[in-house]
């Protein structure tokens, strides 16, 4: 009986190594990719949670690369939801060059994971946020103030058909292009360096995301007397910008490196918050009504 | 007949946040879907209709892109028609109404994101000892809390009605919501700092920093970034493809 189902699943490879099965599984869980959203790893979970059915076919024989593997996509993700499924399909790409060959570097996984949430987003958004729904708004709205069922009919439809369609070939050409890629990548020998690339150009988008994706400021301003007041965040704007972000992102990483428990970090930047946001409501400091 | 109208509209505030949560972003949220919907469980399609058209232009500028933490234009929506329709509120003052009450409704949306966090851990440890369901089941926990939060606050406004909403709106201590914002604005760091981990060593550092000042410095956006990371990484690959060679 077992056999049976081996063979039915080998006659039913659907692209490259995956079965028809999976690839819907994979499919459909991406559409949880904010399930679980919390403000720390954001779409991490979510990311995991699709992950999963690749991971356990690709891992099939190696539980030590499974629970790696597993550990490596709970992470920090954030994308335009409808691209996920093309980061999806090179992260398995990625994931099954790693399994066979022991001299992949699997923190380029994540490096080529990160590199491309960036700008995938900046295209997914403009094209779902800025344009679809925009189209669809123009066109529902006239219909709906008259009253027409038509008009979050046809909206929807305008946003959804093309969202849909991408998600799912995302999927199938991020699967098929990374694999492909990375067959010629491994051929030349050129595994390591493709990963220091990948690494380098990782760091570069991580290094853009403390500044764009952390909006930590302060309203913080000192009182000088002589209604003469201080903005402590135009002092640190004069100093270099976006410092708070930095700094804040430098001190969670050391506190990672050094070990502390995601949790305890959390409570902190729990308790920091709340402190600084009841400091900042103190009139004393409040930036002064002109 | 009362009490399942106010169970219907709650669901469709639930389907409006788990859209985007479990569904694949199919924009269920909008208000003039919301409205839309509203209008349909209260017996009214055509109020719902046209009311959702006006709110959609008072909250257009309202759109979620990512962690932004924004007043909750579902919920004013949904009140807003339901208590037209339902309550005979007059259109104008019931949309009018929406804006204090999105904003009453925005911890809806900060609450679930926050108390997910407890999962991250929860799902390291799993993924420690390879156990893949408990990660699916962390997962639907914190679908679980999205529809929980987002259901019991709605469901209590459309039984107890306009005037302990109204009353709600003038009591919510400030120092909360801005402790809440605060914290929110604070956490990404810590999901970025995980991240550096990942990438982080003596090799890479130097373009951590060139990130981060092509983007504070000169604004560059992620695509801009993204591709002079690209750029670099390629010189590099060549290189040292041809190093290898020789």
């Amino acid at each position: 009986m077992e056999n049976a189902n081996n063979v039915q699943i080998k006659d039913d490879k659907f692209i490259g190594n995956m079965s028809r099965a999976e690839f819907m599984s994979g499919f459909w869980r991406s559409c949880g990719l904010q399930g679980c959203f919390n403000y720390e790893r954001q779409q991490g979970i979510g990311f995991g949670y699709a992950m999963i059915p690749h991971l356990r076919r690709i891992y099939k024989d190696d539980e030590d690369g499974f629970k790696e593997a597993l550990k490596r996509h709970i992470t920090f993700f954030n994308i335009t939801p409808q691209m996920t499924t093309f980061v999806q399909g090179v992260t398995v790409a990625m994931e099954e060059e790693a399994s066979q060959n022991k001299e992949f570097d699997t923190a380029s996984i994540n490096s080529v994971k990160t590199a491309l949430m960036g700008p995938l987003s900046g295209i997914g958004d403009s094209i779902f946020w800025g344009t679809l729904r925009t189209i669809g708004l123009g066109v529902g709205l006239s219909f709906c103030m008259q009253g027409n069922i038509l008009g979050p009919i046809l909206f929807l439809l305008i946003h959804n058909i093309p969202a849909w369609y991408v998600r799912y070939k995302g999927l199938d050409i991020g699967y098929v292009k990374g694999m492909s890629f990375l067959e010629s990548a491994t051929e030349g020998g050129m595994i390591d360096t493709f990963s220091t690339a990948a690494k380098f150009l990782g760091a570069t988008v991580v290094g853009s995301m403390i500044s764009s994706m952390i909006n930590f400021s302060t309203t913080l301003t000192l009182n000088m007397g002589n209604y003469q007041t201080l903005s402590i965040q135009s002092v640190l704007d004069s100093i270099a910008p976006k410092l708070l972000p930095l700094g804040l992102a430098f001190i969670c990483f050391f506190m990672v490196r050094k070990g502390k428990k995601t949790t305890t970090i959390m409570l902190i930047l729990f308790i920091v918050g709340f402190i600084l946001a009841w400091i900042e409501g103190l009139p004393m400091f409040a930036p002064a009504a002109a | 007949m009362f009490l399942l109208k106010c169970i219907l509209v709650s669901l469709v505030f639930v389907l409006g946040i788990l859209d985007g949560r479990i569904f694949g972003q199919n924009l269920l949220d909008t208000p003039i879907v919301q409205a839309t919907l509203i209008g349909l469980i209260m017996g009214d399609v055509k109020t719902g209709l046209i009311m959702g058209a006006t709110l959609q232009l008072i909250f257009m500028g309202f759109v979620g892109i990512g962690v932004t933490s924004l007043p909750n234009a579902s919920a004013g929506t949904i009140l807003a028609v339901f208590f037209a329709i339902g309550s005979h509120m007059d259109a104008s003052s019931a949309i009018a109404l929406s804006m204090p009450i999105a904003l009453l409704f925005q911890p809806t949306g900060i609450i679930p994101r926050i108390i997910n966090n407890i999962f991250n851990p929860r799902c390291d440890a799993a993924a420690e000892r390879g156990d893949y369901k408990a990660i699916e089941r962390y997962f639907w926990s914190g679908v679980l809390i999205f529809a929980v939060v987002f259901f019991v606050p709605m469901f209590l406004a459309t039984y107890f009605g306009r005037g302990p909403v109204e009353a709600l709106i003038g009591i919510i201590p400030t120092v909360v919501l801005s402790g809440l914002n605060k914290a929110s604005t604070l956490l990404p760091a810590l999901g970025i700092a995980l991240l550096m981990n990942y990438i982080m060593d003596n090799e890479s550092t130097p373009l951590l920093f060139l990130g981060f000042m092509l983007s504070a410095y000169l604004k560059m956006d992620s695509l801009g970034v993204a591709v002079m990371g690209l750029i670099i990484a390629l010189i590099y690959y060549n290189f040292s493809q041809k190093r290898n060679l020789e």
